[in-house]
């Protein structure tokens, strides 16, 4: 029986060859883009998800609910953790994490070592596995370091790590380690990956009485029967104690409780879904929007080449339907037929996810450049992805073909009394989905990549184009980095200024970030302002424009200018009272003077207000970045300099400088992708909405075919046949429209929202986007009409 | 073997409701060959459905060896169908997509024959039917006599006891149509019951009996002299 079944199926396949071109063809399609979009949303969704304890385990973050909105932060003081673990019942195991690098000698080279300084607690809460050295003892010295593999790899070759002494230098200086252990590397779907492990005693600015340096994240394993709410409950009681003055003080200040009556508190958030909390600041963090986003445009394409596959099913179900009634006659169920005709769906399903498979193949690497993923065709992501897939696609696709084929009745068949309706209210529905789906995204790719152009251009209140931005590394300290960099190119005129800054703008080729808040007492208020370390000349190079007193003043030998002084922005400024700010003593510690103020310029992404910020030439700041302001001409020759100079200053640090404009563009990357992933999927959904299009066409008109006829016998044009058959499809495109613009409106309104710059909505897009649709529907469906049009009369009144 | 009493069938649309079967009371005996006539819309292929167990009558008694089949389900109408009954289509009713041994073979598919025994039993049917040179074409790639011998094979593949053909001839030159009448006479004599609606007299003399048709009831019952065979 399967033999016929199978038989029967490929005859009817290859029988209606174009038919089965476009089911196969849209579904590889479908099924390739949804598996690349479905693993990369199931990857986000699987972070960290693989250790034992995985329910238990949290992060600790501070909620603070200021007078200007809510603030939440994973940075913790020294103290806190060991005095929760000792005082939080339901606690049972917790850890500290501050993320740090240092420099390692080995052979002569100088190699950069990513070193988190941990507890030893650490060990008994997350899942890893010992490749060299004994579990149970990892981190119980305090010089023990414990390396991932991959830097033991790279420190030591393929020579036993263990054993071995590792000198760590950092700005603070040298300090040597034993390797006390080799673990496997975590899977690249979690954010506690590391480089290397050493107590937290080792860390920088380790104190156990500070209560003022929020500089680690930390971790808690709850025990069995506790749960989040009852611990935040505990800490709750804790916090009032603990941090009775910070919350006296933000109450002051117009502090507004939360739902749950919190000015301030600490809260846990699970390890689980840490991945997505980007609202308590994580750097790996992403909005959970994004895979969503990724399911739903994975779904909208697969539901596209279903429902071409219903339609085209459905409107040549008369071809088959001889068939079940002759089975019928012969004794077949109904059941046994449905199956027949899902196995028929399966297979073209199949085939289907056969070409899927290899298309995928073929984009896959530019897929995960893309996505910065590594993704292999073989991974557990694509596979169960896979399932999903042909489990989604097998029962929408299938069943009702396949109910209604079954249906038939065979008496009705045999005595030729079947009526097929010729445009049933199911497949204008199903077209109109198409469309609400293809509008929808053709919309929403409008308005993406408007709001793109617009974070590009706006203009950011500093020079962006002619700036570079150079990561000094750890090998020279930055100050002395910058001077000797000065003295090297005083002598080019092309070299306009140079400065340097704790803080990068926008995104450099470190990729890092680095970000400091300092919160103090003024005239009874607390004022929080972002303090950036910066040096002379800071504001001639990005150009950012004075409003008041001076810039850093190098020339008049101010002494103070290096130890007090320090420039304002405006926001600060309208934070200190507004008016004339200059000569304000700030009450930080030491105080200082604000001797400038400088329009406000977008240091922070433009997804953000831009805050308060406060720049010092502050020794205790090291510095992170050169800025380097070149004239417009000779750029090439220029870099080329600038390169063998650091060179010479920093032999083993790469010269990785980019201009401020690509730093601040790599600040969008998740919106670049964003925009990248609708143009694909709104060109993916057109496509095949159209490719079904023509199709219904093809049907249309063969159904039709007398009836053209006989209008074309009784005088009608070819453009009033063309009319007549297109009018029916652009108005269900019509249709389409009025209801994908609201929801396209909706949701593109919620997206800006995530923007404080934004464009207003811009409504032509919406226009635009009915007009595509319209346009491209009408010429699929143009194409067949004008051809049945042009036919000879006689053909199609023969064809009866 | 058939005995049906005041059988009735109604047809019903939203806005007709036409009477295609009025109390019908016939009876038909192992190894009859009868003949159903009468003109168009009479109601010949309505009975003939219902006496091949396809379509269930709205009303009335139809047994069938024995058993009153009038209520019975789908399921069981079909188990008795495909063991007993064979049919023929005016129109032949093969599958485009399946060869000539392969339409054969179909009905045993639903009556779990083991393979092996299908290939010989469909060879030695599409040998009695001469077919056998065909076995792996297709219908479109044969005459119309030659399609309607491929469906004889497919109808008596399962040794039914009753064969009912709807105007097997129809579609056919007198030759052709000669020659499925003479199978059909044949089959007969072999034993097999034999059902069919014909419109052309000529046909229904190959059989001992016509039962005529006129709006749904039976007008007359005649037997036949036999001339022919």
């Amino acid at each position: 029986m399967f033999r016929n079944y199978l038989k029967i199926a490929v005859r009817s396949l290859l029988k209606r060859k174009v038919f089965t071109f476009i089911n196969v063809f849209g579904l590889a399609i479908a099924i390739a883009v949804s598996l690349l979009l479905f693993s990369t949303a199931l990857r986000e969704f699987s972070f960290d998800n693989f250790h034992e304890n995985g329910n238990a385990l949290h992060a600790i973050y501070f909620f603070e609910s200021g007078p200007n909105g809510v603030d939440r932060s994973t940075n913790l003081p020294i103290p806190l953790v060991p005095e929760l673990l000792e005082e939080v019942a339901g606690i049972e195991q917790a850890t500290r994490i501050q993320n740090s690098g240092a420099n390692v000698e080995i052979d002569d080279q100088l190699l950069s070592l990513s070193v988190d300084y941990v507890d030893e607690g650490y060990f008994e809460m997350f899942d890893y596995e010992v490749l060299e050295g004994k579990a149970g003892e990892l981190l119980s010295d305090k010089s023990a370091i414990v390396l991932s593999e991959r830097s033991a790899k790279r420190l030591f070759g393929d020579h036993k790590a263990v054993g071995e002494m590792l000198k760590l230098t950092d700005s603070r200086g040298t300090k040597s380690y034993l390797v006390s252990a080799v673990v496997a590397d975590y899977p690249d779907n979690s954010l506690l990956r590391f480089g290397a492990l050493a107590r937290m005693e080792n860390a920088h600015g380790y104190d156990t009485d500070n209560w003022n340096n929020y500089n680690h994240s930390g971790y808690v394993k709850l025990s069995k029967g506790s749960d989040r709410e009852s611990i935040e409950e505990q800490l709750q009681t804790y916090t009032s104690k603990q941090f009775e003055e910070e919350i006296a003080d933000l109450k002051r200040d117009g502090g507004v409780a939360d739902a749950r009556g919190d000015v301030f508190a600490l809260r846990l958030h699970p390890l689980r879904t840490l991945r997505f909390a980007n609202h308590i600041g994580g750097v790996n963090a992403i909005n959970q929007v994004f895979p969503i986003v990724l399911i739903a445009i994975g779904l909208f394409i697969l539901a596209i080449a279903c429902i071409n596959f219903v339609n085209l099913t459905l409107g040549s179900s008369i071809t088959r339907s001889t068939e079940v009634g002759l089975r019928k006659v012969f004794g077949a169920r109904r059941q046994q037929l449905m199956g027949q005709f899902w196995g028929e769906t399966l297979l073209i399903i199949l085939i289907g996810a056969l070409f899927g498979l290899m298309l995928v193949q073929w984009v896959l690497p530019s897929y995960n450049a893309l996505f910065r993923n590594n993704i292999t065709i073989g991974s557990p992501y694509v596979w169960s992805s896979l399932l999903i897939i042909l489990f989604l696609t097998g029962l929408a696709a299938g069943t009702y073909p396949a109910w209604v084929l079954s249906r038939f009745q065979a008496a009705q068949v045999l005595k030729r009394e079947l009526r097929i309706q010729k445009s049933g209210w199911l497949r204008n529905l199903l077209v109109i989905v198409q469309f609400v789906l293809s509008i929808l995204l053709i919309c929403s790719t409008l308005v993406i990549n408007q709001q793109i152009k617009y974070l590009r251009n706006k203009p950011l209140g500093f020079n962006k184009e002619q700036v570079l931005s150079i990561p000094i590394g750890r090998e020279v300290e930055g100050r002395k980095a910058l001077e000797l960099l000065r003295s090297k190119m005083a002598a080019y005129p092309e070299v306009l200024s140079m400065s340097a800054c704790s803080r990068n703008l926008g995104l450099g080729r470190d990729g890092s970030t680095y970000t400091s808040v300092v919160g103090f007492e003024q005239d009874d208020r607390v004022i929080d302002t972002y303090w950036i370390g910066v040096d002379y000349d800071y504001v001639e190079t990005l150009e950012l424009e004075l409003l008041e007193g001076r810039p850093f003043d190098r020339q008049q030998e101010r002494i103070s200018d290096t130890t007090r002084a320090v420039l304002i922005n405006e926001s600060m400024a309208k934070q200190l009272g507004g008016g004339a700010v200059a000569g304000t003593i700030l009450q930080t510690d030491p105080r200082s003077e604000v001797v400038g103020v400088v329009r406000d310029f977008n240091f922070q992404p433009l997804t953000q207000e831009i805050e308060s910020a406060t720049f010092a030439i502050d020794a205790g700041f090291d510095l992170t970045y050169i800025l380097v302001k070149m004239a417009d001409h000779n750029i090439p020759v220029t870099m080329n300099r600038l390169e063998s100079a650091w060179a010479e200053i920093a032999p083993r640090t790469d010269f990785r400088a980019s201009f401020l404009d690509e730093n601040t563009d790599r600040l969008y990357v998740q919106e670049d992708r964003m925009s990248t992933i609708f143009s694909i999927g709104s060109l993916l959904t057109i496509l095949l909405s159209c490719l079904g299009l023509f199709a219904i066409a093809v049907m249309t008109i063969l159904q039709r075919t007398k009836e053209i006829g006989i209008r074309k016998v009784l005088g009608a044009s070819v453009s009033n046949i063309v009319r007549m058959l297109s009018v029916d499809i652009l108005r269900l495109v019509l249709i389409a429209g009025l209801i994908a613009i609201p929801l396209a409106w909706l949701a593109m309104s919620r997206w800006l929202q995530d923007f404080y710059y934004r464009i207003d909505m811009p409504w032509w897009v919406f226009l635009l986007g009915l007009f595509l649709a319209m346009f491209i529907a009408f010429v699929t469906v143009s194409f067949q009409s004008i051809r049945a049009a042009l036919a000879n009369p006689i053909k199609a009144l023969k064809h009866e | 073997m058939i005995r049906t009493k005041n059988l009735i069938k109604v047809y019903r649309t939203e806005e007709v409701e036409t009477t295609a079967l009025n109390k019908v009371d016939i009876e038909i005996q192992p190894g009859e060959f009868v003949s159903i006539m009468g003109p168009s819309g009479c109601g010949k292929s309505t009975l003939l459905n219902i006496l091949g167990l396809i379509d269930n009558p709205s009303g009335g008694e139809y047994h069938f060896m024995d058993e009153e089949v009038a209520t019975y389900p789908e399921r069981k109408r079909s188990n008795l169908r495909k063991h007993n009954i064979g049919f023929i289509f005016q129109s032949f009713n093969l599958i485009d997509e399946l060869s000539v041994f392969e339409n054969v073979e179909l009905p045993m598919l639903y009556t779990k024959v083991p393979s092996k025994d299908r290939k010989a039993r469909v060879e030695e049917v599409l040998e009695k039917m001469n077919m056998m040179h065909r076995r792996n074409h297709f219908p479109q790639q044969l005459s119309g006599g030659q399609q309607q011998r491929v469906a004889v094979a497919r109808a008596i593949v399962n040794s039914p006891r009753l064969i009912l053909a709807d105007e097997p001839t129809g579609n056919l030159d007198s030759s052709n149509g000669d020659d499925v009448m003479k199978t059909l006479a044949e089959l007969n004599n072999e034993g097999t019951t034999i059902i069919m609606v014909t419109h052309s007299p000529y046909c229904a003399e190959f059989g001992n009996r016509v039962i005529r048709l006129l709006d749904g009831q039976v007008v007359t019952e005649n037997m036949v002299n036999k001339h022919h065979v």
